[in-house]
């Protein structure tokens, strides 16, 4: 017996551009062309049967498309999501050869990434080991990884957004940044790691927390190439991977978590079966005052203004009394990078101190906060273990003064 | 450091916490606890000295301020801004903290958890009425003394006085949040607290008010862009 073929139902009468495609349980795999069909017969190719069973598409003007999924025949109508919409958009540009419009800001070749896996036989591996292509972009940075179950770490190449000194990063622009390297980074990231496609056995990505524009570009990505590919998604925590993270390569087993980032602040420990965040900044993130005040030092953002800071810092003798915002596990900034904004300008036209005092003084007040809060963490949880993630972990001051602060135990 | 500084007992260390450490001795023939606030050398000096000194001043001056509002503290005998030492009353008893881990091994005794939790609310309720903010809120710092069942509330190394309702709504969220971390098996305790400190304080709507506006900040604050 023959495939039931998919029905083509009538067009709305009074809308004409909207056409409606109903079809049956199983998706049709019979189509010789796929690079002929019509779109909607592509989208109906690629989603999976059990979900979904019909499209409904909607043109409004040139920009906006609107695709409703229509379940259990016509009964219920789900809205997909923007994430969704454009990866199955990308989906029929990729295989089509046609650009769609939409999706218009994704540069490079994806079909390449489907050659070059597809032409490299070199799968020898006799042992199967658990692989899994990892992809983040919840900030100004983004990047592809490739780790096994073990977690090593086979690749990891990455590219940041750097902005002109006194800027911040914006969403749209960095969204734009991250289509324009996303691609290449895969193809590295599996040149790298000398894999293969068939190697691979699971797609994670960044599922937020995060900036809302950037972390759209790999939940677009990973749901085109899982839909290529035929590879299971996994989204991901945000923080949670970050812990992970730690703890795979440092081997802490249950540590006092330190998570200190752009955008976020956190003592964080496991409680009762899950990780609970015992203190937080009421505020603005470390990340987000550090960088904020490089900006008012015209700091470059290359390779990132925490760092320069912390450069500078090295060069500060004299300490400026700033305010200690401590209350309770929390910690509070936006108060600390309004004084020390405005003390700056005063400060600086008077000569009373350097960039660098500045600096200084601003790292050692805001890590003693931070080291009390983790401090009083752990002897409220009775851990003895702390681990830093995060990107302001990469500070070498924070390390030291962690490090003093536990060798005084 | 110098036993003669505290009245002469003897001193046995009895807890390491994080920024001081508390030795049990005599005053004056009487049970005591002695409590040291040492150097952080991961500090910068002035920073160190300056916060060591205002967090002894302030426990000194805030524990005192507490009892005179009514509010059940350990009597304090002596302060030395030299050695950094208070020297106070010994309290019999367990910590909340204790207290509320057991409830969540063995199951909730129902009647001494709304005696704790009436007690906790009745307590801050007092206490910010009077002006005085905690600031460190946790069920570490609360004792419950034994033989009378009353409430005791310890480190006062983080309090100010403040009569503003956002300082009140931060001290509650403060509360609110190592509840949630440590104890949430022991049910939802801040709810008993909060209609306990209803009761008991004048100011509750703003404070209220406040501190539904503190929980929306940080991580809850909507990002927009």
């Amino acid at each position: 017996m023959s495939p039931p073929l998919p029905t083509l139902s009538a067009t709305y009468e009074n809308t004409p551009l909207i056409p409606r495609f109903v079809t049956n349980e199983q998706t049709p795999h019979h189509f010789s062309h796929p690079h002929h069909c019509s779109f909607i017969e592509f989208l109906m190719l690629h989603v999976p049967p059990s979900a979904q069973l019909g499209f409904l598409m909607e043109k409004k003007g040139n920009k906006r498309i609107r695709a409703n999924v229509i379940r259990n025949q016509y009964a219920s109508t789900s809205r997909l999501n923007t994430c969704d919409l454009q990866a199955l958009l990308l989906l029929h540009a990729s295989t089509s050869g046609q650009p769609t419009g939409v999706h218009g800001v994704i540069s490079g070749d994806i079909s390449g990434i489907q050659s070059f896996t597809s032409s490299n036989h070199a799968s020898t591996s006799e042992m199967k080991r658990m692989i899994a292509l990892g992809f983040e972009g919840s900030a100004n940075k983004i990047g592809v990884g490739v780790v096994t179950l073990d977690g090593t770490i086979l690749s990891n190449p990455r590219h940041t957004y750097i902005t002109p000194p006194g800027q911040g990063f914006l969403p749209r622009e960095t969204a734009q940044h991250h289509f324009q390297h996303i691609l290449p980074l895969i193809k590295e990231a599996l040149e790298t790691a000398q894999i293969t496609l068939k190697d691979i056995d699971c797609l994670c990505y960044t599922k937020g927390p995060g900036m809302g524009a950037p972390l759209q570009v790999s939940a677009i990505v990973v749901r085109v190439l899982s839909q290529l590919w035929k590879i299971p998604i996994v989204g991901v925590n945000h923080c949670v991977a970050h812990i992970e993270m730690g703890r795979i390569v440092t081997g802490a087993d249950d540590p006092v978590v330190l998570y200190v980032s752009g955008g976020n602040t956190q003592v964080i420990a496991y409680s009762e079966g899950r990780y609970r965040i015992f203190g937080e900044t009421i505020d603005i993130a470390i990340g987000n005052c550090l960088d904020r005040f490089a900006r008012v030092l015209m700091l470059s953002n290359d390779p990132s203004p925490g760092y320069n800071i912390e450069q500078l810092a090295k060069k500060g003798e004299k300490f400026i009394d700033l305010p200690y915002v401590v209350k309770g596990m929390d910690v509070s900034f936006s108060g600390i990078l309004s004084y020390i904004e405005a003390t700056a300008e005063e400060k600086l036209k008077n000569n009373d101190c350097t960039p660098a005092d500045l600096c200084y003084s601003l790292q050692e007040t805001l890590f003693a906060m931070l080291v009390e809060i983790t401090e009083r963490a752990m002897a409220h949880c009775d851990k003895k273990d702390v681990l830093i993630v995060g990107g302001v972990g990469c500070n070498e001051r924070l390390k030291i003064l962690q490090h003093e602060r536990v060798a005084e135990e | 450091m110098d036993t003669e500084t505290n009245g002469g007992g003897s001193l046995v260390l009895i807890k390491q916490g994080a920024e001081a450490r508390v030795f049990e001795s005599t005053f004056g023939g009487r049970k005591s606890i002695v409590k040291e606030r040492f150097s952080k050398k991961y500090r910068h000096p002035t920073l160190d000295s300056k916060l060591t000194l205002k967090r002894l001043n302030a426990e000194a001056r805030c524990m005192t301020k507490a009892r005179r509002l009514g509010v059940s503290t350990p009597v304090l005998y002596a302060v030395d801004p030299v050695s950094h030492t208070l020297t106070f009353e010994y309290v019999e008893g367990p910590s909340i903290k204790d207290i509320f881990l057991e409830f969540g091994l063995k199951g909730v005794v129902e009647e001494k958890m709304d005696d704790i939790a009436l007690q906790i609310g009745d307590t801050i309720g007092k206490l910010h009425d009077g002006g005085v903010i905690h600031g460190d809120l946790t069920t570490s710092n609360m004792l419950w003394r034994s033989d009378t069942n009353q409430l005791v509330l310890i480190d006062f190394g983080l309090s100010f006085v403040s009569t503003l309702p956002e300082d009140k709504g931060v001290d509650l969220y403060v509360l609110e949040r190592a509840l949630l971390s440590m104890h949430s098996s022991c049910g939802n305790v801040m709810d008993k607290i909060l209609s306990a400190y209803r009761k008991s304080t004048k100011q509750w709507s703003s404070t209220f008010n406040k501190l539904g506006q503190v929980r929306l900040r940080g991580r809850k604050r909507t990002m927009v862009g």
